[in-house]
């Protein structure tokens, strides 16, 4: 299945850009998709994106919306993941 | 006598007599108002009659701070400024920052009331007690930064703090902001209402210390904040460096960045125009209020081009009313929008979304060049945009049509003109598409003046902070109660205490009312608690409700604009998001109940008497209004 990424910040910096086309298997859940990102960008995105890697446990300020919807709602990093879905990474902002 | 943090005097000045009188200010309303917009909120309903004019003589202005301004609590020199507001005819009250608030206090007052209208055009210097009503006939005209320079150098004093209006104010724009420094009492159009008392401008100077009640109390309240903005995951250094047009960021991973007059959130891109690479590359400096430690306001300058040597501070509204929202596409007209707004003393939002309402006019047809002096208003005309901003604020040619808000030239225009007004009870909507953002939508619905992003802002759906509780941003069920919360929390916290309003979301969320209550009790000793500095908040709110009461606001004034309720967004990731009448009616419901007001949005005597606001209750209940 083809997955729509996208992140802002220092998350975008690290994996090079805002906005990613990737590929997975099918039937891949959220959290598969962050040890495919830790694969390929390695210690500096666990820095900005992990509290534990294993069990795998996001910092507390940082979410992961697919399709709009935070998956703390849905089913945290266990959230199964479709073709076509996208998936954003946010580190924590502020202002406004 | 309070021991500390408030000065204990408020200055009340005539500008029809030119005569002015100072009083002590009574402990109970600093322990149930706390300072700020509860001042300015209590002065308004108590002293300027229901009904009134807003830019007549009987409207007052209230510049009011509170207990931390002026110490040395970080970011706290905030200030109200209340009266009622011409643009809504609701409560007025906006906050600013930088140096005015806390010279305010040095000079010795916690607020100050002006009333009356002046036979010419005047300005007030306040210095040390003393206070003077001097001509300013060679003002009239000016810019706000030239008025501020101008006075400073009359009266050779560069240590002046100086609050005045632009062309804008004296013009009477209900689109007028009130400008010190660089910073703005921007919005609902006081500026008009000072402009309508012939008050070009205020000077403060003062050397008298805010005196602390409890030093060992005051200095751990204020550690511990520290350490908190210190352990932020945001606040350094990114939001040191980048300030608030991260939200840009946000709204565009959020799919909430309203474009093009609403029509195309989620479908404009911010990216590589308006996002935060491209305000980096403009920014020159920081620059501070009065003991900040963070220094988010970016100072920019347009380095090529047409409109090179342009400098500014464009916050993230900014980046949406003159840029998604306009469409336009290059942060350099947007730098100069922002220039021209502060000089001339316009509100940046409501200038900025008033242009998109007329592009979108104009891209319907419904007004044409012969209607525009010409101008080709069409989405993304960066030229057309400045040219329109400097028309409005001067009420020339078409300018004037428009010089009023969306509200009032919808009414002007007439036919179907309403339909694409972005506006709450006349104030027009900030950067936040609330279709996908629904406890946003619901403050911005319920919100004593209007479409206010900064009286109930839901920081847990726009960045996901999950205090006092996490929430889906979709949902419905829930959000009457957290919009309570974040009505009365905020107020109390950033419009009262004061404190910036960034802080509330980046650093002290979970321990907001606890850290408010030992900072105001350390600076004053006043000893409250954090439930009765949570009450202070609701008090506020249900005190503001009331003026709007007296003011013939009902529940059919909480209500979002027609295209946020009828039209889904059509892409990104809050794609098929709206809010339905009967989704709003159901959010109203529970925001009333937990308000404690009746279910068609009325307040009730119990809930005032709770409050103490019994005086209010038997006045309501005369008029037949509770």
């Amino acid at each position: 299945m083809r997955l729509h990424v996208r992140s802002v910040l220092d998350v975008a910096h690290v994996l090079g850009g805002k906005e990613h086309i990737l590929d997975m298997d099918e039937g891949a859940a959220v959290g598969g998709l962050i040890s495919l990102l830790l694969a390929r960008y390695g210690d500096p995105l666990e820095a900005l994106l992990l509290q534990s890697r294993d069990p795998m446990e996001l910092l507390p300020h940082v979410k992961v919306y697919v399709n709009g919807r935070g998956v703390d709602f849905i089913d945290g990093l266990y959230t199964a993941l479709r073709d076509g879905d996208d998936v954003l990474l946010m580190p924590q902002i502020g202002g406004g | 006598m309070i021991a500390g943090g408030y000065t204990g005097r408020i200055l009340r000045a005539n500008l029809t007599t030119k005569t002015f009188a100072e009083e002590t200010l009574d402990e109970r309303l600093a322990r149930e108002y706390i300072g700020g917009a509860g001042f300015g909120i209590y002065y308004l309903y108590h002293e300027v009659p229901a009904k009134a004019d807003p830019l007549g003589p009987e409207n007052k202005l209230i510049f009011a701070s509170g207990p931390l301004c002026g110490t040395d609590a970080p970011c706290a020199s905030r200030m109200s400024v209340t009266g009622k507001s011409p643009l809504t005819g609701a409560v007025g009250m906006a906050m600013t920052g930088g140096h005015f608030p806390a010279e305010l206090k040095f000079a010795g007052y916690d607020a100050m009331i002006i009333e009356g209208v002046a036979d010419e055009p005047t300005y007030l210097l306040i210095k040390n007690g003393k206070v003077l009503f001097r001509n300013a006939r060679h003002l009239w005209g000016m810019s706000s930064f030239d008025c501020q320079h101008f006075i400073k150098n009359e009266l050779k004093d560069e240590g002046l703090r100086i609050a005045c209006i632009g062309p804008a104010g004296e013009n009477l724009s209900r689109l007028a902001a009130i400008i010190n420094e660089r910073h703005a009492a921007g919005r609902k159009g006081l500026g008009a209402v000072m402009g309508s008392k012939n008050l070009k401008a205020i000077a403060v100077r003062g050397d008298d210390p805010v005196p602390i009640a409890d030093k060992e109390a005051f200095t751990k309240a204020k550690t511990r904040m520290l350490k908190a903005m210190k352990e932020s995951p945001v606040l350094y250094p990114a939001f040191a460096k980048l300030g608030t047009p991260m939200v840009v960021e946000a709204s565009w991973g959020l799919g909430t960045l309203p474009a093009k007059n609403w029509t195309a959130t989620g479908e404009w891109s911010p990216n590589g125009r308006i996002d935060v690479e491209s305000n980096d590359k403009h920014r020159v400096t920081n620059e501070y209020c009065y003991q900040c430690p963070v220094g988010c306001s970016q100072l920019k300058m347009v380095r090529g081009g047409k409109h090179k040597g342009a400098v500014s501070v464009p916050e993230f509204e900014s980046m949406y009313c003159f840029g998604s929202h306009t469409g336009v596409e290059s942060l350099d007209p947007i730098i100069l929008a922002d220039r021209i707004c502060d000089e001339l003393g316009i509100d940046s939002i409501s200038a900025g979304v008033t242009v998109g309402f007329a592009m979108e006019l104009f891209e319907r047809g419904i007004i044409t060049a012969k209607d525009t002096d010409g101008l080709e208003l069409k989405f993304g005309n960066g030229d057309a945009m400045v040219e329109m901003i400097r028309k409005m604020a001067m009420k020339e040619g078409f300018g004037a049509l428009f010089a009023d808000g969306v509200r009032a030239a919808a009414e002007r225009i007439g036919g179907d003109a309403g339909l694409y007004a972005q506006h709450v009870k006349g104030l027009e909507m900030p950067g936040y598409d609330v279709r996908g953002l629904k406890a946003h939508g619901l403050s911005l619905a319920t919100a004593y003046t209007g479409a206010d992003h900064n009286r109930g802002y839901a920081f847990q759906e726009v960045f996901g902070i999950p205090e006092p509780y996490p929430v889906d941003r979709f949902a419905i069920e829930g959000k009457g109660k957290l919009t309570r919360w974040n009505q009365d929390a905020r107020c109390v916290t950033c419009d009262c205490a004061p404190m910036c309003a960034f802080l509330m979301d980046m650093a002290v969320p979970g321990i907001a009312l606890e850290n408010t209550a030992d900072l105001v009790n350390g600076v004053s000793g006043l000893g409250l608690t954090p439930r009765e500095v949570e009450l202070a908040g609701e008090r506020v709110n249900n005190l503001a409700k009331a003026f709007n009461t007296r003011e013939g606001f009902t529940r059919a004034d909480d209500i979002l604009p027609a295209r946020l309720m009828t039209e889904p967004i059509k892409e990104g990731a809050s794609k098929g998001q709206y809010i339905p009448q009967e989704d709003l009616d159901s959010m109203l419901d529970e925001y009333y109940e937990d308000r404690g007001w009746t279910k068609d949005g009325r307040l009730t005597k119990g809930k005032l008497e709770e409050l103490n606001l019994r005086v209010v209750a038997e006045e309501l209940a005369r008029a037949g209004l509770i």
